[in-house]
């Protein structure tokens, strides 16, 4: 199973023009296996052939996006992508806080776009609970919205396997969660209670219209499943709906510059971010 | 629904999202002479979120008449509103194409540059013709352009046009960059020229020896392998990526069971070097490939390495080799190593040796 | 010698140029593909860049738009720039040091 280098590069290089996606040298396994996987479904031999079919023979970006669903990874579960979410914990809501205690408006909105089972507000809930000082003078609300009713219907459930608390926090893992029954993990009702689940579209031009005021947007590995124009405009969306100096998220490989330039670029702690 | 002049009002509204959404509902409300009304607020407009939003709004817009009305934003002093006509443009499919004709006539460089881009975007079937109209343009900036875009769509009806180029002009820069689109379109003749050019490696000037090292990569045999190994002596570690791809390039086109020496010599070199991991995970599966003894012990030695990237690169390296005395290394790797996609990689070599 | 140099270009063959040329001085390359890019790769390298250069007209974003939004920062307002365009017109190269 061959990858030369140069192609992947070039590979590499397509994607994120295409989507802002970065893959690290140390992905080119990762990287491989799928793209041969692709190619044989699309009748592929060389890989010199399937680039060039990409960039040349593929105006819709029809197998590009077949190539994307493939290399992107939908497993989800709590605490995912920590270091990210260290950076939102310890600066960016340490800011947001702050300014609004002093302007006295304790009120916190977050958005989390494509939820799916729930996994990554229910994370949002735990660490605001943990890092909001006087947390009990707050208002706290997390909107969580995904396309999907089946993976909604289980976020309002709340109970996982083993799979989805690896990473959680044996501290936290005690204190946010019962265990209904062996391997099972259940979210306390606190943690749940911020949070509302709806069924949102975000390709329908009215969603979220009205929505305003936000000060966390979180929309982390789930534009790859848009194209181009489409994300764009789900991102304008955003922009609109946050208050000025809220942050929006994106998974941590993906870049927002391919996306707009609305948002102000900071860095924080080796992490980039940005900001309405 | 709001009346046409409420949304007029909206889209000049003090608020920054009052005036995105009358934006978004003039476009899709299909509001009469809405694409005049947008240009108009886009030169106004000092929010660069607005008009991100009215840019989107008109990109959902096909047909003659957007073509038609987006053209002259081509002309505008402001970038932004320039760059929008082109994204729009690129967009449009075939039916820009008759109009970008037109533009690669214009005397305004600039916009003859503009067509070029767009076409290359647009991807149509007769877009190759058209660019390759730009060869014989004035301005030797579009003629570079064209040049690297005809390399790019990969179409060798224009070969022996970027061949004369290459031997006949004295810009280095359109010298590389023809290189560097043969290096995709290059022909027999191509090959020809670029020897006669460079019959050795003093000819080449600096900047002209990455662009043929990519040439090479592609297009060259063993009869370049004298001349790589000379620039490595003298350049081996700056173009270390370029050189390990030519000589990847040459040894794909022209198999065989043995590395000669002097090129195991310099493979083995560069495994000693700081070149990135990833450089060194390929030469490893590169070197693979061959039956040499050496390698063997290579690969072997570097299965140890801290880097899990190079640890995988000497497993992928064994497994091609096709030596089975290194099974019981392969097991132990296995039972000691976590890393997911180098343990399937060890999986792989093992079935292959067995 | 040493130091990050970032290029910031939309013609592959300008960025490659201009890499080949300070690569064989010692300098580590970063490049962008437009000015939007740019901020990214600026925004996401540890440590200090050493300069950037940067054409004007690019898709995105352009030169001077990048320019201006560097040196609202000052973290990054004294950051060199140099601008590499095609651009000859006395104009541009005024603009170019308003910005």
């Amino acid at each position: 199973m061959e990858l030369p280098l140069e192609y992947f590069i070039k590979l590499r290089n397509l994607i994120y023009e295409r989507t802002g996606i970065s893959y690290e040298e140390n992905k080119i396994y990762y990287v491989k296996k799928r793209l041969h996987q692709r190619m044989e479904m699309a009748g592929f031999d060389r890989v010199e052939d399937y680039i060039r079919h990409l960039k040349i023979f593929d105006p819709q970006g029809r197998e590009f996006q077949q190539l994307m669903n493939l290399l992107t990874v939908n497993e989800t579960y709590f605490f995912r992508e920590f270091s990210q979410l260290q950076v939102f914990a310890e600066y960016c809501l340490q800011e947001v806080i702050k300014h609004k205690a002093e302007a006295n408006n304790r009120t916190l909105k977050i958005l989390c776009a494509g939820c799916s089972t729930g996994e990554e507000p229910y994370t949002l809930g735990i660490i605001l609970r943990e890092m909001i000082e006087h947390f009990s003078s707050w208002e706290v609300f997390i909107k969580a919205i995904d396309i999907d009713e089946n993976v909604l219907v289980a976020a309002r459930k709340g109970v996982y396997d083993q799979r989805s608390v690896k990473d959680v926090p044996p501290s936290y893992l005690q204190r946010y969660f019962t265990s209904p029954s062996k391997g099972e993990y259940a979210i306390e009702q606190t943690i749940k209670d911020m949070v509302v689940f709806e069924h949102v579209n975000l390709m329908d031009r009215r969603a979220l219209r009205y929505e305003e005021d936000y000060d966390f947007v979180f929309c982390r590995n789930v534009l790859i499943y848009f194209d181009d124009v489409s994300r764009k405009q789900v991102v304008d969306k955003f922009y609109g709906l946050l208050r000025g100096g809220g942050y929006i998220f994106l998974g941590h490989a993906e870049s927002l510059s391919r996306i707009s330039s609305a948002f102000k670029i900071r860095r924080l702690s080796n992490h980039i971010v940005y900001q309405r | 629904m709001a009346s046409i002049d409420e949304l007029i009002q909206d889209l000049h509204s003090e608020d920054e999202k009052t005036r995105a959404f009358a934006a978004e509902d003039i476009v899709f409300d299909k509001v009469p002479g809405g694409i005049e009304i947008l240009i108009d607020r886009l030169e106004l407009e000092e929010s660069r979120f607005v008009r991100e939003v009215i840019v989107n709004c008109l990109k959902a817009l096909k047909g003659r008449e957007i073509v038609e009305k987006i053209i002259p934003l081509l002309s505008s002093e402001d970038a932004f509103i320039r760059n929008a006509g082109i994204e729009i443009l690129s967009m449009q499919g075939v039916i820009a194409t008759e109009f970008m004709r037109k533009l690669l006539g214009d005397t305004d460089k600039d916009i003859r540059k503009f067509a070029l881009d767009i076409l290359f975007q647009l991807k149509s079937p007769n877009t190759t013709a058209l660019i390759a109209e730009a060869l014989n343009d004035l301005d030797i900036n579009n003629l570079i352009t064209a040049v690297e875009y005809l390399g790019h769509m990969e179409d060798t009806s224009y070969t022996p046009k970027v061949n004369e180029l290459f031997m006949r002009s004295d810009n280095i820069l359109l010298r590389c960059t023809c290189l560097e689109a043969l290096a995709f379109i290059g022909d027999e003749e191509s090959i020809r020229c670029v020897n006669k050019m460079y019959p050795n490696y003093e000819n080449i000037s600096i900047l002209e020896q990455y662009s043929f090292l990519k040439f090479v990569a592609r297009k060259g045999s063993d009869i370049h392998l004298g001349l790589i190994i000379s620039l490595i002596a003298d350049k081996g570690q700056v173009m270390h990526k370029e050189i390990i791809n030519a000589i990847e390039g040459i040894l794909k086109r022209n198999p065989r069971k043995l590395l000669p020496p002097d090129l195991l010599n310099t493979l083995s070199y560069y495994l000693t070097t700081d070149i990135t991991d990833i450089n060194k995970y390929e030469l490893l599966i590169l070197m693979g490939h061959y039956q040499n003894q050496e390698i063997y012990q290579i690969l072997l030695e570097h299965t140890n390495n801290k880097q899990t990237l190079i640890r995988m690169g000497a497993v992928e390296g064994l497994g091609l080799y096709g030596n089975n005395e290194a099974l019981p290394i392969l097991q132990a790797m296995k039972e000691k190593e976590d890393d997911r996609d180098l343990l399937e990689t060890i999986e792989k070599s093992i079935e292959l040796l067995q | 010698m040493g130091g990050k140099v970032l290029i910031v270009d939309d013609s592959e063959m300008i960025r490659n140029f201009h890499s080949y040329i300070l690569k064989s001085i010692g300098l580590e390359i970063i490049t962008a593909l437009d000015g939007a890019d740019a901020l990214e790769k600026i925004y996401g390298t540890d440590g200090e860049l050493l300069i950037c250069l940067t054409d004007i007209n690019m898709p995105n974003m352009d030169g001077y738009t990048l320019i201006e939004r560097l040196r609202e920062d000052s973290n990054y307002e004294d950051l060199p720039i140099i601008i590499i365009s095609t651009e000859e017109e006395l104009q541009d190269k005024q603009r170019g040091f308003e910005c």
